[in-house]
C-alpha cells in the first residue's frame, strides 16, 4: 500500500504543470568579482537582472530562508552587500524553492605591493 | 569560504635583527687602531613606497622586475673614518714621525699650532637607481650633503653577485665611489686653519675602490652564522697628509645574526 502511494506521488510530481518550475532567462548579476584588502570582506554594489515566467527569489546560498527579494523579472535592480570568500546568488522558485539560475561572485584579495630589498636580508653593512 | 586566491600570509615588511660578535671598524689616522665592537644591529622597513635600512631611507619612482628608480637618503660614516678622538694623535704624529716636509719656526707649541678640527658625520640625499637580474644587482648612487656640514657630493656605484646553495649565500660586491673637493677635502684633507697656515692638503675629487664579500649560513629560520668584510682604497692624492696613515681600511664582522 504504501510503495503504491509513493508511485502514485511520483507520477502526479511528473505530471504537474511546468508552473512549479520557473523558466529563467537572462540571469545576470555584476560585477562577477570584488577586489578587497587582505583579511577584509568584500563590500560592494550589486547589479541584478533576470526574466522569469513565474515569481523567483533572490537568494544568498547561506541564507536560502531570506530571500533579497522575489520577482518574475528584475531590471538592474542594485543593492550594496558584504561578503567575505565567494558569494552565491541562486534564483529559486516560489513554489518547488528549486533552484533556477546561480551565479559566483568571487572576492580577490588586492595584496600590498612590497618593494624588492634593497639590501640582502643577511647583510651586516 | 576561502577567498579566491588566497595568499600565504602577507609579505614582511618589518625586519629586525641583532648579530652579536667580534668585528672593527678601520681607521684611517696615524696611529689609531680602528674601533671594536660586538653588536651589529639592523632594522628595514619596505612599504609599498617607502623603505628604510637603518639610518637609510628611500621612496621609490619606479619600480619593475629589473629596475628600480628611488629618492634616496643616507648616513655617510666617513667621520669615523677620522675620528674626533685620535685627530690631534695623528696629525702630531704625522708632524713627527712621517717624511712630509713642513716648515716650522724654532719656539712654537705643537699643541697650539696643530689644531686640526672635529670631522662631523653627514646626512646625505640625491636619487639611487637599481638594475637587478637573478644574482646580480648593480646600484648607482649620487648623493649630496643635506646637513649643512661640507656642502659635498659622494656618487657611488656597486655591483653585487650573490652565490646562493642551499643555507649557504656568498655576496661579492665591487664598489666605487667619487667624492667631489668638497667631501673629500672635508674628510680627509687638512685645512690651513688647523695648522697655523703652516700646512695644507686638498686632495681634491678622487675616485675610491672597494670591495665587499659577505658569507652566511642559516642555521635556523631566524639564526645565522654570518661574516663581512670590506676594504676600500684611498688614491695617491692623499698620500701627504698628516692626518691619513694609511691609504686603506678595513671593516668586518663575524658572529651570529638573529632575525625576527
Amino acid at each position: 500500500m504504501v510503495i503504491w502511494r509513493a508511485v502514485m506521488a511520483i507520477m502526479l510530481l511528473c505530471l504537474l504543470p511546468n508552473g512549479a518550475q520557473a523558466n529563467v532567462s537572462n540571469f545576470d548579476v555584476t560585477p562577477a568579482m570584488c577586489i578587497a584588502p587582505l583579511d577584509e570582506p568584500c563590500e560592494i554594489n550589486l547589479v541584478v537582472s533576470w526574466h522569469a515566467d513565474t515569481t523567483v527569489c533572490l537568494v544568498d546560498e547561506t541564507a536560502l530562508f531570506t530571500p533579497y527579494f522575489c520577482a518574475k523579472e528584475a531590471n538592474d535592480v542594485r543593492w550594496r552587500t558584504q561578503f567575505s570568500g565567494t558569494l552565491v546568488l541562486l534564483l529559486t522558485s516560489t513554489q518547488s524553492g528549486d533552484i533556477q539560475a546561480r551565479k559566483e561572485i568571487r572576492q580577490l584579495q588586492s595584496v600590498q605591493r612590497v618593494l624588492q630589498p634593497r639590501r640582502l636580508a643577511w647583510s651586516l653593512f | 569560504m576561502t577567498p579566491a586566491n588566497a595568499q600565504e600570509g602577507e609579505p614582511r615588511a618589518w625586519s629586525f635583527s641583532l648579530a652579536v660578535g667580534t668585528g672593527k671598524m678601520g681607521t684611517l689616522l696615524r696611529e689609531q687602531s680602528g674601533t671594536r665592537f660586538n653588536v651589529l644591529p639592523r632594522f628595514s622597513y619596505y612599504g609599498e613606497r617607502f623603505y628604510i635600512e637603518n639610518l637609510d631611507l628611500g621612496y621609490n619612482l619606479i619600480e619593475t622586475k629589473h629596475w628600480s628608480w628611488d629618492l634616496t637618503t643616507q648616513q655617510s660614516f666617513d667621520a669615523l673614518l677620522v675620528k674626533e678622538t685620535g685627530l690631534k694623535d695623528a696629525m702630531l704624529s704625522g708632524v713627527f714621525n712621517s717624511d712630509i716636509n713642513i716648515g716650522l719656526p724654532w719656539d712654537y707649541d705643537p699643541s697650539r699650532f696643530f689644531t686640526p678640527s672635529v670631522r662631523h658625520l653627514s646626512y646625505l640625499g640625491g636619487t639611487t637607481l637599481y638594475w637587478r637580474n637573478g644574482p646580480y644587482q648593480v646600484s648607482t648612487a649620487y648623493h649630496k650633503d643635506i646637513s649643512n656640514v661640507h656642502q659635498g657630493s659622494v656618487w657611488q656605484t656597486k655591483a653585487r653577485y650573490v652565490y646562493q646553495q642551499d643555507d649557504i649565500s656568498v655576496a661579492v660586491t665591487g664598489e666605487m665611489r667619487y667624492l667631489d673637493n668638497k667631501y673629500s677635502d672635508y674628510y680627509f684633507g687638512v685645512n690651513r686653519n688647523e695648522t697655523r697656515s703652516i700646512f695644507e692638503l686638498l686632495p681634491g675629487a678622487n675616485w675610491l675602490p672597494a670591495l665587499k664579500i659577505e658569507a652566511s649560513l642559516r642555521l635556523t629560520e631566524s639564526t645565522r652564522l654570518v661574516a663581512s668584510a670590506k676594504r676600500e682604497w684611498l688614491p695617491s692624492a692623499y698620500e701627504q697628509s698628516l692626518l691619513l696613515g694609511d691609504r686603506q681600511y678595513t671593516q668586518y664582522f663575524a658572529g651570529v645574526a638573529f632575525s625576527w
